[in-house]
């Protein structure tokens, strides 16, 4: 059986003409990149978890008011709703952030993980956890180029031109960062196997 | 055959893929290419979700406004 999904300019038309459920799939497809572009700026879970629900708001209100005019871009435009909120946050709080460690519950809470056996959800959840753990370690030069290239899905050139860099030095940015992160992933790898098979 | 593109132009490849990019890489290329897919791929498990209680919340908050313009 072919699978058509529906676009999203086709779900705000719908939104906006008053189909509720077309805002409840545009919500399920962008709620992970939201999320997790605040979080990774925020570093606080609830702080994020509000900025989140203010996002929407905020673009509930737009769409509802006839104000939208982003020509179906729904993905791009609430990411960018989303980033600038979490920009505020720090300039009316005018420091930086802390870093917040979750621990194993709340990584497991937030979560989904079907059809997955108890061991593999917990091999997944700490996997999951260690590459977070290893974003926050890089660079924040590389970490900025990371999250708006990976999960704001903002081009090269959107990067470049919003943080005042030229494409190059952009694309060299993201490059140290995967990297870097490659050979964080490595080392675990190497000490988890010495640790599971010692010599 | 010398392969004219630079680590920089792998990196824009893997995220922003054009047609014009060479298709005989190189193994070691090759390599390079598939490891930072591999980091690619764990960014993508990596993302967070956000509690079911925050979007049952602007699901509501939807529905409300649905219900004021009606």
């Amino acid at each position: 059986m072919i699978k058509i999904q529906v676009s999203d300019a086709a779900l705000l038309s719908a939104y906006i003409q008053g189909d509720d459920k077309a805002f409840e799939t545009l919500v399920k497809r962008s709620k992970s990149k939201v999320y997790t572009t605040i979080y990774l700026i925020v570093k606080d879970r609830y702080i994020a978890e509000d900025l989140m629900q203010e996002a929407y708001m905020k673009a509930i209100d737009v769409m509802k008011s006839g104000r939208y005019n982003e020509e179906g871009k729904f993905l791009p435009w609430i990411l960018r709703i989303a980033h600038n909120m979490a920009i505020d946050h720090f300039r009316k709080e005018k420091r930086y952030p802390t870093i917040v460690l979750e621990d194993g519950s709340k990584v497991f809470n937030s979560f989904e993980f079907a059809e997955d056996s108890v061991e593999d959800m917990q091999l997944k959840a700490d996997q999951v956890a260690n590459v977070r753990e290893l974003i926050k370690k890089l660079p924040d030069e590389q970490r900025e180029v990371l999250v708006m290239r990976h999960y704001e899905d903002l081009s090269f050139q959107e990067i470049a031109d919003q943080t005042g860099v030229s494409i190059n030095t952009a694309l060299g940015r993201m490059r140290y960062a995967l990297i870097n992160l490659r050979k964080m992933l490595n080392k675990q790898e190497i000490a988890y196997d010495a640790k599971l098979y010692p010599k | 055959m010398t392969q004219s593109f630079t680590p920089n132009d792998l990196i824009k490849n893997l995220y922003e893929p054009e047609s014009g990019f060479p298709q005989n890489l190189s193994a070691e290329v090759r390599s390079e290419l598939a490891s930072f897919q591999q980091v690619k791929n764990a960014l993508d498990q990596a993302a967070y979700q956000p509690a079911d209680r925050v979007v049952d919340r602007i699901l509501a908050y939807s529905k409300h406004k649905e219900s004021i313009q009606s």
